[in-house]
């Protein structure tokens, strides 16, 4: 039996990211215990954005802090939604006044994407522990905005899409991780293809639509927050808002970060991004997302990744999908590899808010799988290749794609 | 040099939305063809908005080329025929698709891109162009102007319908871009000077510094909390005690929010090598966030003065 080392909530919440703090610790419950942690374990949480995704993020939260004996209470939620019936006790409109809150420890962002990177960042800035829906981010310096508040707060945020934590415990992918991150092969003829499930047309705007009067319980200029306000229309909220540049990225935005964020894990590119990208694509509307063919994006190493849509154009036929293997190395080399140890555990956000270390899908790792979904609607947007420089985060040569970097905010939303 | 077309021509070659092509076809005579509708849906169910497929590429830069052809009084003519989504003239889509396209295809070319720049901006500050219109407009310009347009752009600071869209691609053109949102900041009506000043921020204007410290002592908390982080961006050593002040004196978000502009600072002084400044800041947090919930506050002042490594 493993003893549990039990600390107070104020200890181990209100602490910062400490290295080698590591704990054993067993659901009460398990130990036959009852299944209600104590006050000093359970912590105070928030939902801010509630519909669609919402209850499943909350969820998620729950479930990974009740995987570490951790309790969680509901105190607060916020939906812009709300006009008609927010109390500001339990329920509001403003997520300052959620954030204020010295009882809320954790926070699930479920709104549409461009408001995820500002409510993380005023969370982090407020003292508590982050769990975001993605896509992480509408556009790249939103990301380095996030890791950096994550860092100077010494927060916990992680992104809430789990494929990379099954990833890591494949040993196929471990060993195709280290081969990735040896250095060892100089010049890497991995090809990784995402074909289809990627929503395009489901996750389209519209065009010709007629602005419509703001439904009553609706605070449209905060919904629209630091996007541009433009006139309401009902496609603009709740789900198919994913089809406006303004707010999302259509589906590649959405579903884009589910894929990517494991394949940046299993071919070791979390840490970088991208220099070259093309797309193939018809020219895209100004405020619609619309149809796309393929994006072809090249690392500085020779890896290449391509998203097909298959739902617009002929197929991406350039290169063929290639996996990476030991026999790509010489005999001495791939000793080396056995040799190499496997990566640390990826942490949960439970563990990572217990132990009060980085959880595995943190705003670094999390803003190179976002980036790569950026730049390939840059590169959609534009109608250009794109070369990129993943340690400025800048692209370079094209001032116009730039633009589309680091998007301006309205007033008075900024990061 | 590809020959004078009608812009009407052209934006009749644009095709049509799924639901014009939807409306041609026959009713369906099967029952799965009937489900495949319903499947498919309708977006905007009684309105005209619709999904569409784009042209491909190659014939969206022959459009553009016709369009640049004719010159600026071509561009002109295009811009002309764009119209409010919501009024009464307003047709379709094509227009604002077709110069956003000139625009994208143009943004590579100097002298073409200068061309479709002018011709917006002869549109943007005549009369008779809605504010709608305007935004549209804008948007195409903080797409792919330079500095010409910034003055073009600072004379619509003052006008509250517009001014946010304006500050935006200001901030977007950046070069030049500062003069005309510090030029414009003295005379702007209540409601566009949030966005001034914060664009006077994003783009670390440090000869608005003084402007923006006066307004630390704004009866307007959002212009208050908006000039603290400008300031905090630009690293104006001079509005540390300004700042510091504010996030003791307040509560809640807002003293969140300014504790963070005193971080920024902060950082910003340390990155330029004004260290005592900086530790200043953080041994003043220290002081001033003395609650037990605010121990994550007293974490970042530490750490940042360890390494400073500066003592105070």
């Amino acid at each position: 039996m493993k003893r549990i080392l039990k600390l107070t909530r104020r200890s181990f919440i209100k602490g910062t990211l400490a290295a080698g703090t590591a704990f054993a610790i067993v659901p009460r419950r398990v130990l036959g215990g009852s299944e209600k942690p104590p006050p000093s374990e359970t912590l105070g949480g928030a939902l801010i954005g509630v519909g669609g995704r919402g209850p499943g993020t909350w969820s998620d939260m729950a479930k990974s802090l009740e995987g570490v004996g951790l309790g969680l209470t509901k105190l607060a939620e916020c939906d812009v939604r709300w006009r008609d019936r927010a109390d500001n006790q339990t329920r509001y409109t403003d997520f300052g006044r959620v954030l204020e809150r010295n009882d809320i420890d954790v926070v699930a962002i479920a709104t549409p994407p461009h408001w995820h990177a500002l409510i993380s960042i005023a969370a982090m800035e407020a003292g508590k522990d982050v769990l975001c829906e993605k896509p992480m981010t509408r556009f790249i310096a939103e990301g380095r905005a996030v890791a950096e508040a994550e860092k100077r707060y010494g927060r916990v945020w992680q992104v809430c899409t789990f494929g990379r934590f099954s990833a890591s415990r494949d040993p196929k992918n471990i060993l195709t991780r280290k081969i990735m991150r040896s250095g060892l092969l100089k010049k890497n003829p991995a090809v990784y293809m995402k074909r289809g499930g990627l929503k395009v047309k489901e996750w389209s705007g519209l065009v010709n639509a007629r602005p419509q009067p703001v439904p009553s319980n609706l605070d449209w200029d905060l919904y629209c927050g630091p996007a541009p306000l433009k006139p309401y229309h009902p496609h603009r909220v709740g789900g198919t808002h994913r089809g406006y540049w303004d707010y999302e990225g259509g589906g590649l935005s959405d579903m884009g970060q589910h894929s990517l964020d494991p394949f940046t894990w299993i071919y070791g590119k979390d840490h970088t991004a991208p220099i070259e990208i093309e797309a193939h694509a018809p020219p895209a509307h100004p405020e619609a997302c619309g149809m796309w063919g393929w994006v072809e994006m090249k690392y500085a190493d020779g890896f290449t990744l391509v998203l097909d849509s298959g739902e617009w154009g002929a197929p991406y036929d350039r290169k063929a999908a290639r996996a990476v293997s030991l026999e790509d190395l010489s005999e001495g080399d791939q000793e080396k590899i056995r040799s190499m140890p496997d990566p640390e555990a990826l942490l949960t956000f439970g563990e990572a808010v217990r132990q009060r270390k980085r959880a595995g899908g943190n705003a670094d790792v999390a803003h190179r799988s976002a980036t790569l979904v950026h730049l390939a609607n840059i590169a959609i947007r534009t109608g250009r290749k794109i070369r990129f420089d993943p340690e400025k985060d800048q692209v370079r040569g094209d001032e116009e794609a730039n633009r589309l970097v680091n998007v301006p905010m309205r007033a008075p939303w900024h990061l | 040099m590809a020959s004078k077309i009608s812009i009407h021509e052209l934006l009749a070659q644009l095709p049509e939305t799924d639901k014009e092509l939807a409306a041609k076809l026959p009713p369906p005579t099967t029952e799965e063809e009937k489900r495949k509708r319903r499947r498919e849906g309708d977006p905007d169910p009684g309105g005209q908005g619709s999904k569409f497929t784009a042209p491909d590429r190659e014939v969206m830069n022959r459009m553009a080329e016709q369009v640049l052809a004719g010159g600026e009084s071509s561009v002109r003519e295009l811009v002309g025929l764009i119209q409010d989504p919501g009024g009464p003239n307003f047709k379709d889509y094509k227009a604002e698709y077709l110069l956003h396209g000139v625009g994208v295809h143009a943004a590579r070319k100097s002298s073409a891109r200068k061309l479709v720049v002018k011709g917006i901006t002869s549109h943007l500050n005549e009369t008779n162009t809605s504010p709608a219109v305007q935004k549209i407009l804008i948007r195409e310009l903080q797409w792919i102007s330079g500095p010409e347009s910034t003055k073009g752009l600072g004379s619509l600071l003052t006008n509250d319908a517009v001014c946010p869209d304006a500050v935006t691609a200001l901030v977007a053109i950046k070069r030049g871009a500062a003069e005309s949102l510090r030029k414009a900041l003295p005379h702007a009506p209540s409601q566009c000077r949030v966005h001034i000043v914060q664009g006077l921020g994003a783009l670390r204007d440090s000869k608005s510094s003084a402007a923006l410290r006066e307004l630390l002592a704004s009866a307007d908390g959002e212009l208050r909390l908006t000039a603290g982080w400008a300031l905090s961006e630009i690293g104006d050593a001079g509005s540390a005690d300004g700042l510091l002040k504010g996030a003791a004196a307040s509560k809640g978000y807002d003293q969140v929010k300014l504790t963070q502009a005193c971080i920024r600072l902060a950082e910003n002084l340390a990155r330029s090598g004004k260290k005592r400044e900086a530790g200043r800041i953080y041994s003043a947090l220290q002081e001033s966030h003395r609650q037990p919930k605010q121990q994550y506050v007293r974490d970042v002042a530490a750490r940042s003065l360890a390494a400073l490594d500066y003592r105070p």
